[in-house]
């Protein structure tokens, strides 16, 4: 697939929701193959009162038959992963269990139907490949089904049954069939917001593999340069651009990657916790603060005021340089050389807090109320034709310090300077 | 001297990548796709194959699953798309490495493959290499 032809339309996403459907259906197999195999043998222990002669033999066929056809249409749905015939099989099926289960009743009678209730359990999830609607409406069917055959039997055989029996079974069977069709109905619902999740997932997945593909072009010229035979030659300022396009194409990444992830983030209420590895601050601010000082010839301008190393927390390294890498540009943009920026880190019993504190502009109010808002909110319509407006560095850098289980905030003043805090949790590796 | 196929649909990298592992002594072959691939592979084997995932005609799963005849040729992927399952499909389907096109430069490749080639942890080395955010 190529980034050019991927399009999520909606006969797409549907053949996908179902697919993962089937597949849903496979791994719950044993949901079929356990209540069946109960419920048979119950009802062939319990058929003896009322069994016509010659019942026992039938049951057995269509016993056999069930777990054939239950057989065939999990082969069938795993080697062909056909959502068009599975549907048509599971209706079959459907019936086939509702006979079953009928002829169940009329054999052995209210008395011992009880077994009967394994078999709405495939009823019920062979409808998984259908709308919630359908679960509900074939458990609605069974159980009324099931509800009014018994009593149709004690009407043909008054006496058959207790009225205690009767009732019980008038009103647990609907209950549980109802419980089964919730569980299976979550299950749909379960399965299609992780197939929705899946190919968004995906999407950003080529995404990324788009946007890096000049970066990796850069990378691999800049590496023949490096090793060529000339670069013994170079002047220190062609030196200097080399590594200044290097240090920059390093940045477009991590900032690739942090876009993307805050994507993937906002798509889905669970943080990633998987990437966090304990980083020690000091030497990562350190750096973050030579790199964008350098960047903006301000070099003289910075200070630093840092707890003695190691200053651990749990964070990905290089998205956490990123969110450092925007507020530290947004203090050198927003102040005038000649003036400090100052990064400060202290420790407290179980906290890092970062500083970052320049004698810049500084905000009102308002703006650092709008500060962390998604960016188009904040700007509107005038982010697409001017994107200086949309402002990504504090939301993007606001996300990435709260996925590593921090918290940011600002506190300013309009011409006096803005002083970004940054709490994160101390890492008890040390 | 080892001999490498190089599976790369963009002809930028094929050249960079191309002419730095000749440089390094291995033997080079470029073809653009998985179907391409699979026409060189009836005649010719290769020590190592480097396989970019998102190809034109046959892509990189695809052609791991028709590429049977295997012996001791090293398949690494080598693609900027990393998306979870085509990993773990791709490791399923018998590649030895994947590795990521931008954090693998053409040099930093060829040793990479020499110290693979050689039984060395490839990986090992790629950690000492890897950009360090404390530096």
């Amino acid at each position: 697939m190529s980034l050019e032809t991927y399009t999520l339309t909606a006969q797409e996403q549907h053949k996908h929701v179902m697919q993962a459907r089937v597949q849903q259906l496979i791994r719950i197999r044993w949901l079929y193959i356990v209540p069946i195999g109960f419920g048979s043998v119950g009802l062939l222990t319990l058929t003896n009162v009322h069994t016509p002669a010659g019942s026992n033999s039938m049951h057995i066929l269509f016993l056999v038959g069930a777990l054939g056809f239950n057989a065939l249409l999990w082969w069938l749905a795993r080697i062909a992963r056909s959502v068009g015939y599975y549907k048509v099989l599971a209706i079959l099926q459907v019936g086939l269990d509702i006979v079953l289960a009928a002829y169940g009743v009329y054999v052995s009678g209210a008395a011992h139907s009880r077994a009967i209730i394994f078999y709405a359990i495939p009823i019920v999830t062979s409808a998984i490949v259908f709308t919630r609607t359908f679960v509900y409406t074939a458990t609605v069917v069974a159980s009324v089904s099931f509800s009014g055959l018994v009593l149709l039997y004690n009407w043909h055989y008054p006496g058959a049954a207790s009225r205690s029996e009767v009732v019980f079974v008038s009103i647990f069977y609907p209950f549980l069939f109802f419980v089964i069709a919730t569980v299976v109905a979550y299950l749909t619902s379960f399965s299609t917001t992780a197939v929705r999740q899946e190919s968004y997932e995906e999407l950003l997945a080529l995404l990324t593999h788009k946007l890096r593909q000049p970066s990796s072009t850069i990378a691999a010229a800049l590496d023949m340069l490096e090793h060529d035979a000339d670069s013994q030659k170079w002047t220190d300022s062609q030196k200097h651009a080399i590594a200044l396009v290097k240090k920059e194409n390093i940045h477009s990444l991590d900032l690739i990657s942090s876009l993307l992830e805050t994507a993937r983030n906002a798509s889905t209420q669970k943080k990633r916790a998987a990437q966090l590895t304990a980083i020690d601050l000091v030497p990562l601010l350190k750096s973050s603060a030579e790199s964008v000082a350098e960047t903006a010839n301000r070099t003289a301008d910075l200070r630093f005021d840092l707890a003695e190393p190691p200053v651990k927390t749990m964070a990905t390294a290089e998205q956490l340089r990123v969110a450092f890498h925007k507020l530290l540009t947004n203090s050198f943009a927003y102040s005038q050389p000649g003036t400090p920026v100052t990064v400060k880190l202290q420790v407290t019993s179980g906290e890092c807090e970062i500083e970052i504190i320049d004698k810049g502009k500084g905000m009102n109010d308002a703006e650092q109320a709008a500060l962390f808002q998604p960016p188009l909110e904040k700007a509107g319509v005038a982010a697409l034709h001017d994107p200086s407006k949309i402002g990504l560095g504090f939301y993007i850098s606001k996300h990435i310090i709260e996925h590593s289980g921090g918290t940011v905030h600002v506190e300013s003043r309009s011409g006096e300077g803005t002083t970004v805090i940054i709490r994160l949790k101390r890492s008890a590796d040390v | 001297m080892y001999k490498l196929l190089l599976i790369e649909d963009y002809p930028v990298i094929q050249e960079m990548y191309g002419q730095v592992l000749q440089q390094k002594g291995f033997e080079v072959d470029i073809v653009k796709d998985g179907k391409d691939a699979l026409a060189k592979l009836k005649d010719t084997k290769y020590d190592i194959i480097l396989l970019d995932m998102l190809l034109p005609e046959l892509n990189g799963i695809e052609f791991l699953k028709q590429f049977k005849d295997r012996g001791d040729t090293k398949i690494i992927a080598l693609s900027d798309f990393d998306y979870k399952d085509t990993v773990k499909e791709a490791f399923a389907l018998g590649v030895t490495k994947y590795w990521i096109k931008v954090e693998n430069t053409p040099h930093l490749l060829a040793e990479r493959l020499k110290i693979l080639l050689g039984g060395g942890d490839a990986d090992a080395m790629m950690a000492e290499q890897a950009p360090d955010s404390n530096k």
